[in-house]
């Protein structure tokens, strides 16, 4: 390879990547056991439902749209899949009806902004507030025991000293990636963002193809809803309240843009990695809480400002 | 087939191997089944309230301890943390004081919990936002050889060092017996709970109701959320001055501080008499700053004092009495502060001068 081959793939590098860099650097410093085989793990464990919330957020960022229900959804499913296990169900069978309550829920997100043409940011964050409500209803606003311990296992399981969660997170991202690359999903997907008229000109039932984007998204909620409850053992629908943002602040953090159709899940995969350790070293660095919801706040904004300033130059 | 059954299994027993490997287990003296801790505790390792609190303990090292709560927009929570930073600096141990950056998110605090197992901490103090929820983080803790003392809010697990503080259901059966007895178990009784959803809220609504259960005299005629915040609080209370009059409201109930003021803000609004021998009778909880003001003038009838200040401070001396020699912390709860010395719970007219002078713990010294 030539030095300028280098400099060019350097060059090519998005920004995450040199924050990223810089972030781990500076907490190399102040982290106690930053360095470790158990933050590895930590990092792994935290950031796989995180990323498998991030990447449905992504596809209705892509399509030009936003879903602010996510979180509340999460918290929805977690509950399900709790009450159904207590009432005797078998883990399997509540997972996969929580699954479809889930998917359901992204349905309805995706009938409203589809068909009836209803602002994003109203619909979702409309359906995000019934399943809260709905699950403060039937939960009495109690959180649900889920004590199951093949349940859990999907939360505290490991395979070859690799949790489980982990694999879960890589099997979603492949068939995410199949998804996009080989189905008909990822071509309407990039073209309800870029150009929704020459995809209707195409012959493209944009209608469906929106709703099919935004059930793919709810069913990717439910499955990190499905995670958080293992990993506390309990349904709860507040659980999940405020990472509609986290997913959002990873999109956009990755590099994919809010207005033009452009974007990937891989870039994604970055924005949740460098926020996941952001969070992290500086939990193990001792700052105080105050500082750190300044911090993350500012981190975010400077990112999505330098992501911005390169864009336009090219 | 078989061949692959076998290998899957020698994969799974490989993995276990490795999976007991990486997790640290030391010998820690709390997780000993049969050390024999105290049934209940004999003294309190500090005296003194709120920032007079002090201890005779110092710690052997510099110990590393963390303090997590619930979140960092709530005084009563910022209270515990300083009472913790306070005893970091008259014991001499490291304190890394820890709350969620989305206020009671109980997976970022399960998170913060996880985080500290990796730093390696000596000992961590949690005010748990959910009983259920922090329970696989509060495991994971143990299994790490990590004591860990739980605050107010039961955890549901035993697999912890102990449990103390302030019960919500209790602070809520104090003031439910001191209304009873001031109005002759005959009142009227609006009450404005917190968050439904919110684990405090819970138990204090069901400290109240059993209260009340005992007295058919007492009838709860309006209850209403609101959410422990001042705005909401004065539209609430305000609705439901359009269906009751002065008369026919003897009490209300705020799910804290900023509840009951919200309240007297609309019953002051409404030209609704407060406090005096016929006047309305509001109650809080947590007795801040404007709350005891509100004491001292008369519109707030009564509130009670959780002293978060001396509550962060025991907790760290707790950990520190173990770290330093093994001390073993009672089987059961342990209340602070004192369920048995009233005086300083509930505050009201006959002792709020007292409880501004030497207990308030939002008086920060300088």
């Amino acid at each position: 390879m030539k030095r300028g081959d280098i400099v060019r793939t350097l060059k090519g590098f998005p920004p995450v990547v040199w924050m990223l860099i810089l972030i781990i650097c500076i907490f190399s410093f102040t982290g106690t056991n930053f360095y470790s085989v158990n933050n590895l793990l930590n990092i792994v464990r935290q950031a796989s439902p995180y990323l498998i919330l991030a990447m449905g957020e992504t596809l209705a960022i892509l399509v030009g749209g936003i879903d602010l229900s996510v979180g509340y959804v999460m918290g929805f499913c977690g509950v399900a899949v709790a009450m159904l296990m207590n009432m005797g169900l078998p883990f399997y069978v509540a997972i996969l009806i929580a699954l479809v309550i889930g998917a359901f829920c992204g349905f309805i997100n995706g009938l409203f902004v589809g068909k009836f043409k209803l602002p994003y940011f109203i619909v979702t964050y409309g359906t995000g507030n019934m399943v809260y409500g709905l699950g403060s209803i039937i939960t009495g606003g109690v959180s649900q025991p889920a004590l199951d311990r093949g349940f859990r296992f999907i939360a505290d399981g490991t395979l070859l000293g690799i949790p489980v969660v982990f694999f879960l997170a890589l099997i979603v991202f492949l068939l995410m990636k199949l998804l996009i690359k080989k189905t008909p999903f990822g071509r309407n997907l990039y073209g309800l963002g870029g150009n929704r008229e020459s995809l209707f000109l195409s012959g493209v039932n944009v209608v469906k193809a929106e709703i099919m984007v935004f059930t793919v998204t709810g069913l990717l909620a439910a499955i990190a809803g499905v995670i958080f409850a293992a990993r506390s053992a309990s349904g709860h629908p507040g659980f999940g309240i405020g990472w509609e943002f986290d997913a959002v602040a990873a999109t956009i953090i990755g590099g994919n843009s809010f207005s033009e159709g452009k974007g990937s899940i891989n870039k994604t995969v970055l924005g949740v990695i460098f926020i996941q350790i952001l969070r992290i070293g500086l939990n193990i660095s001792g700052v105080a809480p105050q500082a750190q919801s300044f911090l993350i706040g500012f981190i975010v904004v400077i990112a999505i400002s330098i992501d911005v300033i390169i864009q336009r130059r090219k | 087939m078989r061949k692959l059954a076998i290998v899957a299994m020698v994969l799974l027993l490989a993995s276990s191997v490795f999976a007991a490997g990486t997790t640290e287990g030391t010998a820690a003296a709390f997780k000993d089944p049969d050390a024999v801790r105290p049934a209940a505790i004999e003294t309190y390792p500090v005296s003194g309230f709120a920032w007079n609190v002090t201890t005779d303990v110092k710690a052997n090292e510099p110990f590393t301890i963390a303090m997590i709560v619930k979140n960092n927009t709530n005084p009563f929570m910022n209270g515990v943390l300083e009472g913790f930073a306070k005893a970091a600096e008259d014991m001499g141990f490291e304190a890394l004081l820890l709350s969620p950056a989305t206020a009671d998110s109980n997976e970022e605090q399960a998170r913060l919990v996880d985080d500290m197992i990796v730093r390696g901490v000596d000992a961590i103090c949690i005010h748990p936002i959910d009983s259920n929820g922090i329970v696989p983080a509060l495991e994971r803790a143990y299994d790490a050889g990590i004591p860990v003392l739980v605050q107010g809010t039961q955890a549901n697990t035993d697999r912890i060092f102990g449990w103390y503080g302030t019960q919500y259901y209790d602070q809520a059966v104090l003031v439910g017996e001191y209304i009873a007895n001031r109005f002759n178990g005959e009142a009227n009784i609006v009450y404005l709970p917190g968050p439904p959803q919110a684990q405090n809220s819970q138990d204090r609504t069901r400290g109240f109701k059993d209260v009340f259960a005992n007295y058919p005299g007492i009838k709860i005629i309006a209850e209403q959320p609101s959410n422990f915040n001042r705005a909401e609080s004065v539209t609430v209370m305000e609705n439901i001055i359009q269906r009751f009059s002065e008369d026919e409201i003897d009490v209300v109930i705020g799910g804290n501080d900023e509840a009951a003021m919200g309240a007297i803000m609309a019953l002051q609004g409404a030209g609704y008499k407060l406090g005096g021998e016929d006047g309305i009778f509001v109650t809080g909880f947590d007795c801040n700053e404007d709350a005891s003001y509100a004491i001292q003038n008369g519109t707030l009838g009564a509130s009670i004092n959780p002293d978060p200040v001396s509550l962060g401070y025991l907790g760290a001396v707790f950990l520190v009495q173990y770290l330093n020699d093994g001390t073993l912390f009672p089987e059961s709860f342990v209340p602070w502060p004192s369920m048995e010395d009233m005086s300083n719970l509930i505050v009201d007219s006959s002792n709020i001068d007292e409880y501004i002078d030497t207990m308030a713990w939002w008086k920060i010294p300088e």
